[in-house]
């Protein structure tokens, strides 16, 4: 009979757990869902890891390849996020085109990677050679907060990522892989921690479960770096001043944990070649 | 639904970005309940780009919705900022300003309450700049505001309809003595 109710008047349903200070899932109402992060998951891949939010599972791998550099940028590599929502994470998705969110995620991907990496670091041979690194972010389960789960997934990839060394051939200036090689790990400029808060009836709830998604008015998207400078913003609700202000203090408060999680990833050893 | 079309080239995914942008907006602002079982197709056409695009982009909505005769909630105004070297904010940024920014800033506000309803920042900022930020824009956004106002005024003046309606021009005439 509660089923019922929850199919026909959702938002109903979802204000009179509210009324209580609970949310449908048994959360508090600033509560998040437990992380878990798994590293390098996908041995074919120079590095990758999955994410749990709950029930929302996100995989992110990285492979490269050489390319060359653009004209205006002769000396720095790049990455290419692309984010794919498929059929099998949750049945809203059709296939074919990318969905708008899955290209609107990779945008995102994108503007908080460059800030991430370096990518001069990513350079072979300046002007000719410079690593292309493809970052796929593949979500498996989607529960709600992808976009969460895919930063997360794509900062723990990058971190676990390995660059092996290679060889440049001074004859024919081929540039190959040494197979026995020594691997560089690359270089992160801060651990990004972002927090999705979903708009619902003046109430902000932090990282939302596909059911608040489809009643929500409205998201709030924030990201923070260890040094709690705020990396990248997007809302799209109709939030007074000081509402934006009390949802700052729940980012503030929810990092930590991230970066607990981030911790755990630090003691992984290099993969076996 | 919505599409952008760029000046030049073929998909790319900060217009896919942009795409979820208007679409979000359009969602909030447009009272759908009006035209059930109806498409509501939003195209833009970017015709030259010289920075803040996605600001102009959402004034561009705004004024395309009005001119349909669609039922909003609210009108909107868009605004953008960047933040250069020295912390200091440029209002409505060039191209070449938005190059050398370390932080964007473009924030939505509607007409009824004054509430930022879209906000897209990216780069390193702090929480503190953000909220300076939100608060300045407000008034920036007025000028736009009172653009729409401007516009329609001069729009509406052709009707016959409406010259009714608004205030009359009046014209200072010197008035000689008699």
């Amino acid at each position: 009979m509660a089923d019922d109710f929850r199919y026909a008047q959702p938002k109903q349903y979802q204000r009179l757990f509210l009324k209580d200070d609970i949310r449908p899932d048994g959360r508090p109402v600033t509560g998040c869902r437990e992380v878990k992060i798994h590293c390098n998951t996908v041995s074919s891949a120079l590095g990758s890891a999955m994410v749990c939010f709950g029930n929302t599972r996100v995989i992110a791998g990285i492979k490269g390849r050489f390319a060359e550099p653009t004209i205006n940028n002769p000396s720095s590599g790049y990455i290419i996020p692309n984010v794919s929502l498929p059929g099998l994470c949750n049945t809203k998705y059709r296939p074919g085109m990318p969905v708008d969110k899955a290209i609107s995620i990779s945008h995102k991907l994108e503007s908080i990677s460059t800030d991430v990496t370096d990518l001069m670091e990513l350079c072979i041979v300046p002007g000719k050679v410079v690593w292309c690194l493809y970052l796929d972010v593949v979500c498996i389960n989607d529960d709600g907060n992808v976009l969460d789960a895919a930063v997360l997934a794509m900062t723990a990839a990058l971190f676990n990522t390995w660059l092996p060394t290679t060889h440049i051939n001074e004859e024919t200036g081929l540039v190959t892989v040494v197979p026995g090689g020594e691997k560089t790990k690359m270089i992160l400029k801060f651990l990004p921690v972002t927090v999705t808060l979903s708009v619902f009836d003046d109430v902000t709830l932090p990282d939302p479960c596909e059911s608040e998604e489809q009643i929500e008015a409205g998201t709030v998207t924030c990201c923070v770096d260890e040094n709690s400078k705020m990396r990248a913003m997007w809302a799209s609700a109709d939030l007074p001043d000081d509402m934006m202000a009390a949802a700052f203090s729940t980012y503030r408060r929810g990092h930590p944990s991230f970066y607990r999680c981030y911790g755990r990833c630090h003691n992984v050893t290099r993969p076996e070649i | 639904s919505s599409g952008i079309n760029a000046e030049y080239g073929g998909i790319n995914a900060e217009y896919g970005m942009y795409e979820e942008a208007l679409e979000q907006t359009c969602q909030q602002i447009i009272l759908t309940s009006q035209h059930p079982r109806t498409s509501i197709q939003v195209i833009a056409q970017i015709e030259s780009e010289d920075g803040s695009l996605l600001a102009v982009m959402k004034n561009a909505l705004c004024l395309a919705l009005m001119d349909a005769g669609l039922p909003m909630k609210a009108m909107f105004a868009a605004v953008s900022c960047v933040q250069l070297e020295n912390d200091e904010l440029a209002w409505d940024p060039t191209l070449d300003q938005e190059d050398e920014a370390t932080a964007k800033f473009t924030i939505v506000y509607e007409c009824t309450k004054n509430h930022a309803i879209f906000v897209n920042c990216t780069g390193v900022t702090s929480v503190e700049q953000y909220v300076l930020v939100l608060q300045k824009g407000r008034q920036v956004a007025e000028e736009v505001f009172s653009f729409y106002r401007e516009s329609f005024e001069k729009l509406l003046r052709r009707d016959v309809k409406f010259q009714m309606l608004l205030p009359p021009i009046i014209k200072d005439e010197i008035v000689e003595p008699e």
